[in-house]
């Protein structure tokens, strides 16, 4: 087992945004979280990456936010969940965060450079660097560009361009298909079963299941910040209360 | 006339600059609204005062250790106050005005509220496009702009630097890349007060050390920056030498208004949070 | 932003300490004199109020007292700080303490317009008399003008009021004009007024106006740069430009050392004179690092110049006792022992109202030269009277250069005090116009 989150819970001013979640990922896995808007899909992905954990400790005071998170994560057979945010990604679980979040006012070559900011070895990097052009030719014709004036589905790709170049054994990715036209959105897909195939294991957050069910092995469906059933696409489909109660399908 | 514009804004704003980009940064990179940013550089011309006068140290020795001084004392601030309370805002700012008045007082109490002065580094003027300017400018000038060509080395081609910038864009995600945010935001302070100290040391030798001297150039910066745009450092040198360029045009133009310095800085920092509180390269700070 | 609530509350706590430790020991003492010194004394101001008062205390104590009646009363004094450059409310806090809580018979001192103003207002309410020493500002008699039964306790101790200042100040400048003209054989005098932008200084800039022009120099141009400018070398820049041979200064702050040091720097081919408060003070020299070499202003005390018997012996003690010139807030000395003694043995008593007509009659010699008030209180100025010397920076050292055969009139004999030195000029200036 690569990942095991055991009995997470997150209290964001005393609503319950995440209750007593369990799931777990196998190397080489491709699994989906999948649920309606507002199921507690990207705060899973971020409290697993130690961001709420990070917000927990800096955003005190400003938005009167009074956040508890409980709950064992497990990676690679060590405990995360104490682990600020910086140290997990240098253990290989990487986000690819919501709506991408490039730094707009940097460069797209920059943007990478970030993504590779704790590799230390200068060929590594450039290596690293290849792989990503490789994978997504269009970055490499864009290197001096601005990132904020990047079409949507270029900052997608660079949002997973960047963070590949963390050399992610785990790549998390929240909602990538948001915002896009469907067939930017059908490169994506593929973009990422591709990296699925380069051995690296995926959790993907996406609303648009029946494209999400053609790739993963696995899924789970949460909803109201709790996992309601787990399984293979198939036996998902096959689930008529699920399918109508919480795929909308 | 159009020199003497061009170099007094030349000199003016590549000091603000200086000052400037450490109040920016440090905003940008750790959200702290720093009032004592120019008590540092009151601190800075205090030191190589106490330096020169009590220690006999030559001058440029003394403005070395002035500039590490107040680097210390900077950090050893941020690590002890500031940081236990950074993430209230308002605790933040009323610690930073507490911070500067406290040097204040301690320099009041020590040096007495008198006009105090230190030596140039070199007497004298020169004459460039027959306007003359003091050895002291040109050589502020200079440093200046080796400083501000630093600063853009170190923040473009340095991983330091890398992280600096991402960390001031969005300080969440730099943690998705491993930049550990608080030890970022340290770095950021140390150079920030660094920089004030540098800027206290060059620019003091041609005006007067009094413990008061952080107020006017506190309020002239908080122009610039808003201006320029909180956190972003292309913005606080854009805004830094707009601000010279208005204050040389006035000074030349309106002599009787030269006074309005001050006045235009202030009213530069309304309009600006009236018609566009980002500033012209401000950051999006919504998603926080 | 200017106000410092940390000092206020140290200011407090001192208060609250000097007020215990005074209130327990001297209450009800009625066998001295108590006289509050109130002026800022964190600043060399204050320090100047508090070493003449001082001064003047040991004197007339170690002779036995000032007598009252048929008693020898001694002189206690309250120092209270007014931290009135910071804050207006600590100086009327200060005030109020020396009033109500030390029961002072007389005040002495202030030095800012504005917290002078206030203070005046609480020591008419106690009907205690209060003699200004450091502000300029005519506004405070002004008030006695038109509200005599309620003003009456206030007198101008020193210096003259603003408008003699300036009035004075273009005499100077009328001077150094003619010396210069003849000098360097200039057709034409050009005069640039530079004046820090502050509430006292409007009234000079309007007389510069019409002044200047009067005495038939040419007006190059006014500049006013902040009280608290860092940098004023593009005024200087102006200031050249626009050729004039003398600089007109009007500073009481911070701006006139800079303006001064980088002026200095610059070599700005111009002499500087009118009033430059920091200028006037002994320790200018090192503060502008020798670079107020010519530089010409009002002055109050000179060490080259005696004014009277009064004066010299008073400087000399001064310079014995503290080591240095005293600055024109030493004048606290002479507001003692020649105001408030002579006053106080004419009267034979405390009492402030026996006392104010005999101090609005009384003539005596002072550090300054022959006090007397007018029916507003304000002491008198011109020939005979209070004039305001003018000094310049000679090889580092404050040299009295006037008043150097002046006539007040053309049939009025021609006044120079003794030891008055000649005009220097910056040999870059002669070189300039040469």
């Amino acid at each position: 087992m690569q990942l095991e989150v055991i009995n997470l819970r997150v209290v964001f001013n005393k609503a319950m945004i995440l209750n007593d979640i369990n799931l777990s990922l196998n190397k080489g896995e491709l699994v989906g979280l999948v649920g309606p808007n507002g199921a507690g899909k990207s705060t899973a992905l971020k409290a697993i990456s130690g961001l709420i954990a990070w917000r927990k400790k800096v955003s005190k005071g400003i938005i009167g936010g009074d956040i508890t998170i409980d709950g064992l994560i497990v990676f690679n057979g060590e405990r995360i969940d104490e682990m600020p945010a910086h140290k997990i990604v240098s253990n290989g679980l990487v986000l690819c965060p919501e709506r991408r979040k490039p730094f707009r006012e940097m460069t797209v070559l920059d943007n990478l450079l970030a993504g590779a900011f704790l590799e230390r070895k200068k060929v590594k990097i450039k290596e690293n660097l290849d792989i990503v052009y490789q994978l997504f030719p269009k970055l490499k014709s864009r290197t001096r560009q601005i990132s904020g004036t990047l079409s949507g589905g270029e900052q997608q790709m660079l949002g997973i361009g960047r963070a590949l170049m963390s050399q992610p054994r785990l790549l998390c990715i929240d909602e990538p298909s948001i915002g896009l036209a469907p067939i930017v959105r059908a490169e994506v897909f593929e973009k990422i079963m591709e990296i699925n195939k380069r051995g690296i294991s995926i959790l993907l957050v996406e609303q648009e299941i029946s494209t999400v069910f053609k790739m993963t092995s696995r899924n789970y469906v949460i909803s109201s910040g709790q996992i309601i059933t787990e399984g293979t696409s198939e036996k998902l489909l096959n689930d008529n209360v699920i399918r109508k109660t919480y795929l909308g399908m | 006339m159009v020199v003497d514009i061009i170099i007094s804004t030349l000199i003016n704003g590549s000091i603000y600059s200086i000052l400037a980009i450490g109040f920016s940064l440090v905003f940008g990179v750790a959200r702290i609204i720093n009032i004592a940013h120019t008590a540092f550089y009151m601190l800075a011309a205090f030191c190589i005062y106490a330096g020169t006068n009590s220690f006999g140290l030559h001058p440029v020795l003394a403005m070395g250790a002035a500039i590490i001084f107040v680097t210390i004392l900077g950090l050893a601030s941020y690590k002890l106050i500031i940081e236990k309370i950074r993430v209230h805002p308002a605790a933040t700012i009323i610690a930073t005005i507490a911070l500067a008045m406290i040097f204040q007082e301690i320099m009041i109490l020590n040096f007495g509220a008198e006009f105090l002065s230190v030596p140039v580094l070199v007497e004298g003027f020169t004459v460039v496009f027959g306007v003359k300017i003091t050895y002291q400018q040109v050589f502020t000038f200079i440093f200046m702009v080796i400083l501000l060509i630093s600063v853009w080395f170190l923040l473009m081609k340095t991983k330091l630097g890398l992280a600096i910038r991402a960390t001031a864009q969005d300080r969440e995600t730099a943690n998705l890349m491993g930049m550990n945010e608080s030890m970022i935001a340290l770095v950021t302070i140390g150079i920030s007060v660094g920089f004030a100290g540098f800027a206290g040391a060059i620019v003091i030798p041609l005006t007067v050390i009094h413990p008061h001297m952080w107020l006017s150039p506190l309020i002239i910066m908080m122009a610039v920056v808003v201006l320029g745009g909180l956190g972003s450092i292309k913005g606080s040198i854009i805004g830094a030498f707009i601000m010279g360029l208005t204050e040389a045009i006035i000074v030349f133009l309106l002599p009787m208004g030269s006074f309005l310095k001050g006045s235009v800085a202030l009213t530069i920092l309304i309009i600006v949070l009236i018609i566009k509180p980002e500033g012209l390269f401000g950051v999006s700070i919504e998603g926080e | 932003m200017n106000i410092s609530i940390l000092r206020r509350i140290g200011v407090l706590f001192l208060i609250a300490g000097i007020f215990f430790s005074w209130s327990c020991s001297k209450a009800g003492d009625s066998n001295v004199i108590k006289i509050g010194v109130i002026g800022p004394m964190q600043y060399s101001q204050g320090k100047g109020h508090w070493n003449g008062a001082e001064l003047a205390m040991e004197e007339i104590n170690s002779s036995g007292g000032i007598k009252v009646g048929n008693e020898m009363k001694k002189i206690e004094l309250i120092k209270a700080d007014s931290n009135e450059i910071a804050s207006i409310t600590d100086a009327a806090n200060a005030m109020e303490r020396l009033i109500t809580q030390e029961k002072v018979n007389f005040v002495i001192g202030g030095f800012r317009t504005e917290a002078v103003l206030a203070m005046q207002d609480i020591a008419m309410d106690a009907k205690t008399i209060f003699i200004s020493v450091g502000p300029a500002s005519a506004e405070l008699n002004k008030r006695v003008k038109e509200d005599y039964d309620r003003y009456e306790y206030f007198f101008r101790g020193s210096p003259l009021n603003s408008s003699y200042l300036v009035k004075n100040s273009f005499i100077h400048l009328g001077y150094i004009a003619a010396v210069l003209k003849k000098t360097l054989n200039l057709p034409a005098i050009k005069v640039a007024v530079v004046a820090e932008k502050v509430q006292w200084v409007e009234p000079v800039i309007a007389a510069a106006k019409s002044t200047i022009p009067a005495m038939g120099m040419e007006l190059a141009g006014i500049w006013q740069p902040s009280q608290t400018a860092s940098d004023v070398t593009a005024e200087l820049s102006a200031i050249q430009r626009s050729g004039a041979h003398i600089i007109f200064t009007v500073f009481s702050s911070s701006v006139g050392v800079t303006f001064v040091r980088q002026a200095g720097e610059l070599k700005i081919p111009a002499l500087m004179t009118g009033i430059n408060v920091e200028a006037a003070r002994f320790d200018f020299w090192e503060t502008t690092e020798g670079k107020c070499e010519y530089v010409i202003t009002s002055a109050n005390y000179l060490e080259n110049i005696t004014i009277n018997e009064t004066s010299k012996k008073f400087i000399d003690a001064y310079r014995k006792k503290y080591g240095e010139m005293p600055s024109y807030t030493a004048f606290t000395h002479s507001a003692i022992s020649n105001l408030l003694r002579t006053a106080i043995e004419k009267a034979g008593t405390l009492d402030a109202d026996a006392l104010i007509p005999i101090l609005e009659n009384l003539k005596v010699e002072t550090s300054s030269g022959t006090y007397k008030v007018d029916e507003n209180h304000d002491s008198i100025w011109g020939p005979g009277y209070s004039i305001i010397m003018a000094g310049q920076w000679q090889d580092g050292s404050f040299k009295g250069i006037w008043p150097n055969n002046w006539k007040a009139s053309d049939n009025a004999p021609a006044i120079s005090y003794e030891g008055v030195a000649p005009v220097k000029f910056p040999p870059w200036m002669i070189e300039a116009y040469q």
